[in-house]
């Protein structure tokens, strides 16, 4: 028996052990393979003026923006939802937004393809195909993603502060704003910067959308390329572009953490 | 009157983002049915084929490891290293997957010269793996640890406790943890794209989808991403079903 329960705990630590060495494998890949192409690149031209810093600042311009468009949106929204609507109906609305948040971004890269795109282009009278278009695709990506967030942060605030507040007489927007905003605040940023990761790692939806030339981002109707789009259409020709992978990884990885870590 | 202005602003804001989240879907919905003919019947078999069947080994080679190594993690491991090993599964599940294409496309058909569908199994494999463990994690998590201690207490082993007590508790979260992951990882078109390249695109549904819209086949891609959405769907159901089947108490 005893001898059982032992070949049992034995195999369930020979399985981390397995996913570690996975794990392990896919890092050192990484590395190795960034660190040999730091002959043919050469770092420091790799860093100083090569085709590495339009593709961050890209990246950067279109994560911003599309938090810029998308954070106050998704937050009325989720605060509605939890705060301020009829317990019926903001059940249906919940289940209605993780749909959204989980639906796959290819889908919406593809709406905003056939209708954001030919707008931009008779608006602008250009290709269409800019880091405007690429903002409010992500931006619209990033609404029901940082909305459910959202409610999983104001969903940790204790329902006793909400009882404790509305039985002095204060309305439900009173309780949000004074009690319930205040103790969550952190998880909001949280929230936040998890969708900012979002934003920097998602390459499918954006390449379709943002024209893909590598350049300064120098106004909205430019094409763009960034971190990930670039990853995604060149990826398979090796080379710096794990340089650029691990760059990307760095930023999306740490971002995460850091929005784990004020949610905690 | 000022309140009443915020709470109305609130209302009209939502109403405004289901709009636009309604237009997506009805965009989906109207234009992929009436688009659906564009699609070769035999094409669609064989891309649903594909798309199912690496779906399926990447799962079988991603949920038994998952399912161990974090019941490991999770019950048996030492308190430092199960935090060390919790903030590694945290790390790895925020790697975008397009990296874990890049890596795929680097070692299984670059290295090794697997298939594509091995390839890409095992990529979605490696790319599922993390995002399984935390939710396996988390459905561990939900069982009330008071009923493990109480079991404890009473003399009875970790292994009889986690296998006779928490499990049976924990199964349905763990199990529908694991089909929304494999639904998520269906919507995928990144990584996938990555390994198979442009040319081999008629295997997996989020690729093909991308693929067709990248080179401007819009009426091919609206009715591709039918597919895809319905597929989705259908596996949030499941994992839905299961979890309530379950009729976990403490869930």
């Amino acid at each position: 028996m005893r001898k059982r329960r032992e070949k049992i705990v034995f195999f369930l630590a020979m399985t981390v052990g397995v996913v570690l060495v996975a794990e392990a494998f896919f890092c050192l890949f990484l590395v190795t393979k960034g660190w040999s192409c730091r002959e043919t690149v050469g770092l420091p031209f790799f860093f100083c003026k090569g085709s590495f810093l339009p593709l961050l600042l890209g990246t950067v311009f279109l994560a911003v923006g599309a938090l810029i468009l998308a954070v106050p949106l998704a937050f009325l929204t989720a605060v509605l939802i939890s705060e301020l609507a009829p317990p019926h109906l903001a059940r249906k609305l919940k289940i209605f937004i993780s749909v959204f948040a989980n639906l796959p971004a290819v889908i919406y890269g593809l709406f905003a393809l056939s209708f954001i795109v030919p707008m931009l282009a008779t608006l602008t009278q250009s290709s269409g195909f800019s880091l405007l278009a690429g903002l409010l695709t992500l931006g619209l990506i990033l609404i029901p993603y940082l909305a459910k967030k959202f409610l999983a942060a104001l969903s940790t605030v204790p329902a006793s502060l909400r009882q404790g507040s509305q039985a002095l007489g204060a309305t439900p927007w009173e309780t949000t704003r004074s009690i319930v905003l205040p103790v969550c605040r952190r998880q909001i940023w949280g929230g936040i910067f998890e969708g900012a990761a979002f934003a920097c790692g998602e390459a499918a939806a954006v390449l379709l959308v943002t024209g893909n030339i590598v350049q300064k981002p120098c106004s909205l109707s430019s094409p763009i390329c960034t971190l990930s789009t670039y990853l995604l259409l060149y990826g398979r020709e090796g080379g710096a572009v794990y340089l650029l992978a691990i760059l990307l990884l760095v930023l999306v990885v740490g971002l995460s953490l850091l929005g784990k870590e004020l949610a905690r | 009157m000022k309140k009443e202005r915020t709470v109305y602003c609130h209302w009209l804001v939502t109403i405004l983002v289901m709009g636009l989240l309604l237009w997506v879907l009805g965009f989906v919905l109207w234009f992929g049915l009436k688009s659906l003919s564009a699609l070769d019947p035999q094409k669609l078999t064989s891309l649903f084929a594909g798309t199912l069947s690496i779906l399926v080994v990447a799962f079988f080679i991603a949920a038994p490891l998952a399912f161990a190594s974090s019941l490991y993690i999770f019950a048996f491991a030492k308190a430092q290293r199960r935090s060390m090993l919790l903030k590694l599964t945290e790390a790895l599940a925020a790697v975008p997957p397009l990296i874990y294409g890049l890596v795929g496309a680097g070692v299984f058909v670059g290295g090794w010269e697997l298939g594509t569908t091995w390839a890409l199994a095992l990529t979605l494999a490696l790319m599922m793996l993390p995002q399984m463990q935390k939710s396996t994690f988390e459905a561990l998590a939900k069982v009330p640890p008071i009923l493990s201690q109480g079991s404890l207490a009473l003399g009875a082993s970790q292994v009889v406790t986690q296998f006779r007590l928490v499990l049976p508790q924990a199964w349905p979260g763990i199990l529908g943890g694991m089909l929304r992951t494999a639904g998520r990882s269906l919507g995928e078109s990144a990584a996938v794209v990555l390994v198979l390249g442009t040319m081999s695109q008629d295997q997996f549904l989020a690729a093909a989808l991308f693929v067709n819209a990248f080179e401007g086949e819009l009426f091919l891609a609206t009715a591709l991403a039918f597919c895809l959405l319905l597929t989705i769907l259908f596996f949030y159901l499941l994992a839905a079903l299961v979890e309530r089947a379950g009729g976990s108490f403490y869930g």
